[in-house]
């Protein structure tokens, strides 16, 4: 038949085309042989359950009565005045008189129920199923091209631009879209091989998986810690690492969001830095996760967990206490990271706020 | 189905396609510490649904398709950005690395062709190319597309990416000035 002539022919003609451009022929290493080894292990010491761990797609709960309509077209509005006010005030106690920073004599744990607080104040959102959440943000990131053996090759520190990213807040079986001149074009986000409808889960969260979550931070946190376990380096890191990407690019009602604060204030090994700044030079708040702990050097001597200043950090808005980005070290002494520009509930894919 | 059996037949399972799927990641992430996450997570969620896969002969697909959406994991995760495929990178390293003579130009046309194109076109071509999936059945299983949707975009595919070849060998006329080239901000796939 004609049609599958011309398919056997594309075939073969593709092959020929870019046969030899393959960037992953060579043979796998001892290493890697013995990561392979290391995670079939891991993998198969997990418990099986199908509908119920991390990745795995969530069940629709249904919540109670829908919230009051306060925020106008579903915009995320910033409640500057009012978290400027009730908020900053306490933080700037013993702070300097001029410049407007913040002095924190607070804990992690205390700053960040401050910021669940500020965070619960946000005006609840009308979210109809059909619609998108819209992140834009400002991102500057390194980027280090392969090799054709799959290695590491130069490291490139890629231009400030703006990013935004479409997600559908309810089901992930329909496209998104990421606009973002770093990856390369605008490109449709298609998830595939996943059970339709989907809500999404703990590495794709919709608006309506987010709804779906506990607002007691407790529970929160031990869902986390069951969805990722064995996961990542540690279960302290990857929890905080997973509040991270609830918080990045998603939209939550305002008491999930200030469910997911507190769930980090809980989680062992977080410190706060007074003094931050965004990848755009403007102060923030950082809360950052210890990026190692030490092993006790003698019985009865308490862990200790050291601190990289170039590590993983979490800034907040001074005033206001909301996520205003992260930053993640410096290379080629740029700082890499981003900044939110935006959220919002809109109608379609491509639309902006 | 036993759990014994379970156990037996996705360790088996890992053991052949576990590597296929990292060199998949690796085609598409251009760090190994990103490649070894997809590795892990299409493992893990694939043990998790173990008991809906697919017969053995339309495994490799399945794990393709589980592959693809970490691998868009990566894409979405501003965090993780740094790691990027960055397709047109590791093709100009391919070209620049390669022997001399015309296997390089040839390479670099190649390179700038494949680049320009959408990347729907060319993820289906990386499939036909480098992951072996020939057959329209194991692509659109590997891609979420019915048989016949697979099919036509290989042929498109290819179609554009012969046009943007054609070009570069006739600067200034050809078929690659209907081509919808890739640039930023541009609906550049399709659903």
């Amino acid at each position: 038949m004609f049609p599958r002539d011309s398919f056997r022919r594309a075939v073969t003609d593709v092959q020929s085309l870019l046969g030899d451009a393959d960037p992953a022929t060579a043979d796998l290493d001892e290493d890697t042989w013995a990561w392979l080894a290391h995670t079939r292990q891991a993998i198969t010491a997990q418990p099986r359950e199908p509908g119920r761990r991390a990745r795995a797609p969530v069940p629709h709960r249904a919540r109670g009565p829908r919230r009051s309509v306060l925020a106008a077209a579903g915009v995320l509005a910033v409640a500057a005045g009012l978290a400027g006010g009730l908020i900053a005030a306490p933080l700037a106690g013993r702070g300097p008189a001029s410049g407007g920073q913040a002095k924190l004599s607070l804990t992690a744990a205390q700053f960040l129920n401050h910021a669940a607080a500020a965070a619960a104040r946000q005006p609840a959102l009308h979210v109809r199923d059909d619609q998108y959440m819209y992140i834009a943000s400002e991102d500057r990131w390194a980027s280090t091209t392969a090799t054709p053996a799959g290695g590491n090759g130069r490291t490139v520190v890629e231009p400030l631009h703006k990013r935004e990213i479409w997600l559908p807040v309810s089901n992930i079986c329909k496209p998104g879209l990421l606009k973002d001149p770093s990856p390369g074009p605008a490109t449709k986000l298609n998830v595939t091989g996943i059970s339709c409808p989907n809500h999404g889960g703990w590495g794709y969260p919709t608006y309506r998986f987010l709804q779906s979550l506990p607002t007691s931070p407790r529970t929160l946190l031990n869902m986390i810690y069951a969805a990722t376990k064995g996961r990542g380096q540690s279960p302290d890191r990857e929890a905080f690492t997973t509040i991270g990407v609830m918080l990045r690019e998603a939209i939550a009602p305002p008491d999930i969001s200030a469910a997911l604060y507190r769930a980090a204030a809980l989680i062992p090994g977080v410190r706060v830095i007074p003094h931050a700044t965004d990848i755009l030079g403007q102060p923030g708040i950082g809360v950052q996760f210890a990026r190692t702990v030490t092993q006790s050097p003698a019985p009865g001597v308490p862990y200790r967990q050291t601190f990289n200043p170039n590590g993983p950090t979490w800034i907040f808005n001074p005033t206001t206490l909301q996520w205003i980005g992260e930053t993640d070290g410096t290379v080629h002494g740029k700082m890499m990271g981003s900044v939110v520009l935006n959220r919002a509930i809109v109608d379609r894919l491509g639309q902006q706020p | 189905m036993g759990a014994q059996d379970s156990d037996d037949s996705f360790g088996e399972a890992f053991d052949r396609h576990a590597p296929a799927i990292l060199r998949y990641a690796q085609r598409r992430l251009d760090s190994r510490e990103a490649a070894q996450d997809v590795v892990s997570d299409t493992f893990t969620a694939a043990w998790r649904h173990w008991d809906r896969r697919p017969a053995p002969a339309v495994l490799l697909p399945w794990l393709y398709a589980i592959a693809g959406n970490a691998v868009r994991d990566q894409w979405r995760s501003a965090q993780r950005q740094r790691r990027l495929t960055r397709r047109l990178s590791a093709l100009r390293t391919a070209g620049h690395s390669g022997d001399p003579g015309e296997g390089v130009v040839l390479g670099h046309s190649i390179s700038q062709a494949f680049a320009a194109l959408p990347e729907a076109d060319r993820e289906v071509l990386r499939l036909v190319a480098w992951e072996g999936q020939t057959d329209a059945r194991m692509l659109g299983l590997a891609l979420g597309l019915r048989p016949a949707s697979a099919r036509s975009r290989v042929l498109r595919a290819r179609r554009r990416l012969r046009a943007l070849l054609d070009d570069a060998d006739n600067p200034g006329c050809g078929p690659a000035a209907q081509v919808p080239a890739a640039s930023p901000h541009q609906h550049a796939t399709e659903a």
